[in-house]
């Protein structure tokens, strides 16, 4: 498992997965350091917009990379597995593409077209219903005004996805602008437990302009009532992958750690030890699966996507359920093979240097968004004994 | 449990009401966790130096809690001084570990002399409230004593770990002897020249314990700091009940750690009043959800508190007898230590991630740190390897193998 630097060429799209791998070898160096400093992946960033792996969502017929949920899920991983706040500012960035869940006739071809051009960096200011007011104006666009707490992705991206309550009906509206619109205001004072990187903090509107042609294109058939189609189970894929991946960065700097760090004890090698070679394989064991559950619920998505204009509720239900087992299990297991790396090593491995312990903090601040086990368990109990499905609606 | 016609409040029905009798030591103990865990986020942070800190084990007497009443000091036994140390643990675990380190350091010279119970030293610690730090696992680096006739010796020698050296006032020192196989013993104030505490720890917890490297440069020890092994053999390693001693008070870190965790989750539930997403809109201090939760790991903690007490008493009982313990005892007791820390370490281990779940974001916001436990959790779990605790275990119930340290003088 040798970690080689390649050098990348721009555009380097033929296959993204390896690019991923590519470029989180390039941004490996750093890492613990920036980290630790709390700054925020600029250089990264930009790179990611430079190799075109930003436009990787976008359909090739809108000038994008045409890649399905298997390999963006891939690249999440990937990504993450050196740096989750890399990878989780791409989950955040993927799944937030919200524009052609909310038009399945049209496909938001105008919006893709020019994200895929300018290669658009998304963020989301999205969550509770309430949060943002909007006021319609006589052009047809509206001025919004609100704040929301904690937001991930506007304050490192191009331009932020949003949705705000009209003031004159129980609907919202869904719209983006760019993250430098005058009257967006930047809270700061992220300081927390893990991805400090991320920049995530407090944003308020006011009185900011959303355009007429910022406003999402809905054919869904139904007012915006509640989170787009699809966003359940992109959000599950997408952040289950943050933790798959730190979950294997976890391994690969523990493996690392142990082969190159690690000092005897009693005079044999560590790497010897029955425990340590028995904690290594349950724990890769584990993480092998979830490579495979990610997998799998990608595959599903992929196929349920291709048939969004004529998906019945059940199955939104379905892959929606399913992205919240694998967010699930993705966060427990994560959680644990963080914490339990550990155990195979001394406590020179605890070093702040060495870094190992990013990985448990990252995973464990962001599965609290929202809390994942046992409350998603209880969700997905629910859904199999009760045949309740979680469906992300707001109480208009 | 005391039984009463008034019914407790049930959150208050484990622990917080002790069974075994309250002792004043675990009253002050309590206190002043109350006051090191109102500050403890930002001492942390900041890193500032325990001084005002130990400055108040020492006022209080605490430190002399394990010495000999007759000889000046508390006359506690290990189980008070493992109920001390969880107690300060569940305010400041880098406090609780201090203390814990001391109570055992400061053993370590009656476990050498195992006849005369280092009378003389245990009177003078007693009365001048010595905190006390560690220079003894020479296997890290080489620690070399040489005589200097006179029955003092030069050592010479650096360790990688000395916990609170910069913070103590004496410390202990293993060395190997150059002129027989055998282990020298003393100890000597911390500011003895020739001795250099580094500034380097930099871990991922325990982070106000000064766990620094060590250097011992021409370190002279005078021949009335030398102790003298009363054993019948030669002493060429640590001596009986070491671990035994050791191992108990790390599981108090674990225990306090694990409890204070846990207030935390029940602090929130119950000065939250927004329902947690998705509960059905009922108040945080009825989610049956968060009951279940902290119900499985108080069950838990209650286990690792009475298995830890329950080892204190039962290794104290064998120092009561000392003179007259098999070498087989000596190893049970040693295994059962060693599953003593095992178990409470996973109960703090796996109880702070999960009580994340039900204070949401709030707690990973650093000024607010719950992952402080989690983290000066994680650090002492390393002290000693889980897989050598696990294989000492089933090789003696296997094979009778008594586990026993390797030689340190060869």
């Amino acid at each position: 498992m040798t970690l080689q630097i390649e050098p990348i060429s721009d555009d380097a799209l033929d296959d993204p997965v390896e690019l991923a791998r590519a470029l989180a070898q390039e941004f490996r160096p750093a890492v613990v350091e920036q980290e630790r400093l709390g700054q925020p992946p600029t250089a990264e960033l930009a790179r990611v917009r430079e190799t075109g792996l930003v436009n990787l969502h976008i359909p090739v017929e809108f000038g994008g990379g045409g890649g399905n949920w298997q390999q963006i899920a891939r690249v999440i991983l990937e990504l993450s597995r050196v740096d989750p706040n890399i990878g989780g500012l791409l989950a955040y960035h993927y799944h937030n593409f919200v524009a052609p869940f909310w038009d399945p006739f049209g496909d938001a071809a105008e919006i893709q077209r020019k994200s895929a051009e300018n290669r658009w960096l998304w963020g989301h200011l999205t969550g509770p219903p309430d949060t943002f007011h909007a006021t319609p104006q006589p052009d047809g666009g509206f001025l919004v005004s609100g704040t929301k707490p904690q937001n991930t992705g506007p304050a490192t991206g191009d331009v932020t996805v949003l949705h705000a309550l009209r003031v004159d009906r129980r609907e919202l509206i869904y719209a983006y602008v760019p993250t430098d619109r005058e009257g967006i205001i930047y809270h700061g004072g992220w300081n927390h437990l893990g991805l400090r990187r991320t920049e995530t903090q407090p944003i308020s509107f006011e009185n900011v302009v959303v355009h007429p042609h910022e406003v999402l294109t809905n054919t869904t058939g139904r007012p915006i009532q509640s989170m787009p189609p699809f966003y359940h189970a992109t959000g599950g894929l997408g952040f289950g992958s943050i933790y798959v991946g730190a979950a294997w960065g976890a391994l690969d700097r523990a493996r690392e750690y142990l082969l190159t760090d690690q000092s005897p004890r009693h005079g044999q090698a560590v790497a010897d030890d029955p425990f340590v070679q028995a904690l290594f394989g349950e724990l890769i064991t584990k993480a092998t699966a979830l490579v495979a559950f990610q997998s799998e619920l990608a595959r599903r998505l992929d196929r349920a996507y291709a048939h969004r204009r004529a998906l019945s509720q059940d199955e939104h239900d379905e892959i929606g359920m399913h992205g919240e087992a694998f967010r699930s299990l993705a966060a427990r297991t994560g959680i644990e093979i963080g914490n339990r790396v550990f155990d195979a090593l001394g406590a020179g491995a605890a070093r702040r240097s060495v870094g190992l312990d990013r990985y448990w903090r990252d995973v464990r601040i962001h599965s609290l968004h929202p809390p994942t086990y046992p409350q998603s368990e209880v969700l997905i109990g629910k859904y199999l004994i009760n045949d309740e499905a979680l469906r992300l609606r707001f109480p208009l | 449990m005391s039984v009463s016609s008034e019914l407790q409040p049930v959150t208050e029905f484990f622990g917080d009401q002790d069974t075994h009798g309250e002792s004043p030591w675990l009253a002050i103990a309590r206190e002043l966790a109350d006051e090191l865990a109102e500050t403890a986020v930002d001492r942390e942070r900041h890193e500032v130096a325990p001084h005002a800190q130990l400055r108040q084990l020492r006022d209080t007497g605490l430190v002399n809690l394990l010495f000999r009443a007759d000889l000046g000091g508390e006359g506690g036994t290990l189980a008070d001084a493992v109920r001390v140390v969880a107690a300060l643990s569940r305010g400041d675990a880098s406090i609780g570990a201090l203390l814990a380190f001391h109570y055992y350091v400061s053993f370590v010279p009656r476990l050498f002399d195992f006849t005369g119970d280092a009378a003389d030293l245990q009177r003078r610690s007693a009365e001048a409230r010595w905190l006390w730090a560690n220079v003894h696992q020479p296997r890290e680096g080489k620690f070399i004593a040489r005589p200097t006739g006179d029955g003092g010796f030069v050592i010479n020698g650096s360790k990688r770990w000395a916990t609170g050296g910069p913070l103590a006032d004496v410390t202990d020192v293993i060395a190997q002897r150059t002129d027989r196989k055998e282990l020298l013993f003393a100890v000597i104030p911390t500011d003895r020249a020739g001795l250099r505490w580094h500034d380097d720890w930099d871990h991922l917890g325990l982070r106000l314990t000064a766990t620094v490297s060590v250097d011992f440069e021409d370190v002279i020890v005078a021949p009335d700091e030398v102790i003298r092994s009363t054993h019948a053999a030669a002493q060429n390693t640590f001596p009986p009940l070491y671990t035994q001693f050791v191992l108990p008070l790390y599981s108090a870190v674990f225990i306090g750690s694990a409890r204070a965790v846990l207030d935390r989750g029940r602090d929130y539930l119950r000065t939250r009043t927004r329902p947690r997403l998705a509960s059905g809109g009922i108040p945080p201090i009825e989610d049956r959800l968060s009951h279940q939760l902290l119900g499985h790991h108080l069950a838990r903690l209650e286990v690792a508190e009475e298995f830890a007490y329950n080892t204190a008493e039962r290794v104290w009982d064998a120092w009561g007898r000392r003179e007259h313990l098999s070498r087989e005892e000596v190893g049970e007791l040693a295994v059962l230590a060693s599953s003593t820390r095992r178990i409470a370490a996973e109960v703090a281990l796996e109880a702070a991630p999960d009580v994340y779940e039900l204070t949401g974001t709030w707690a990973a916001i650093n000024s607010i740190g719950l992952d402080r436990h989690w983290r000066d959790a994680r650090i002492l779990s390393l002290h000693d390897s889980l897989s050598l605790s696990l294989t000492a275990a089933g090789d003696f119930y296997v094979n009778g193998t008594v586990p026993e340290f390797p030689p340190m003088a060869v």
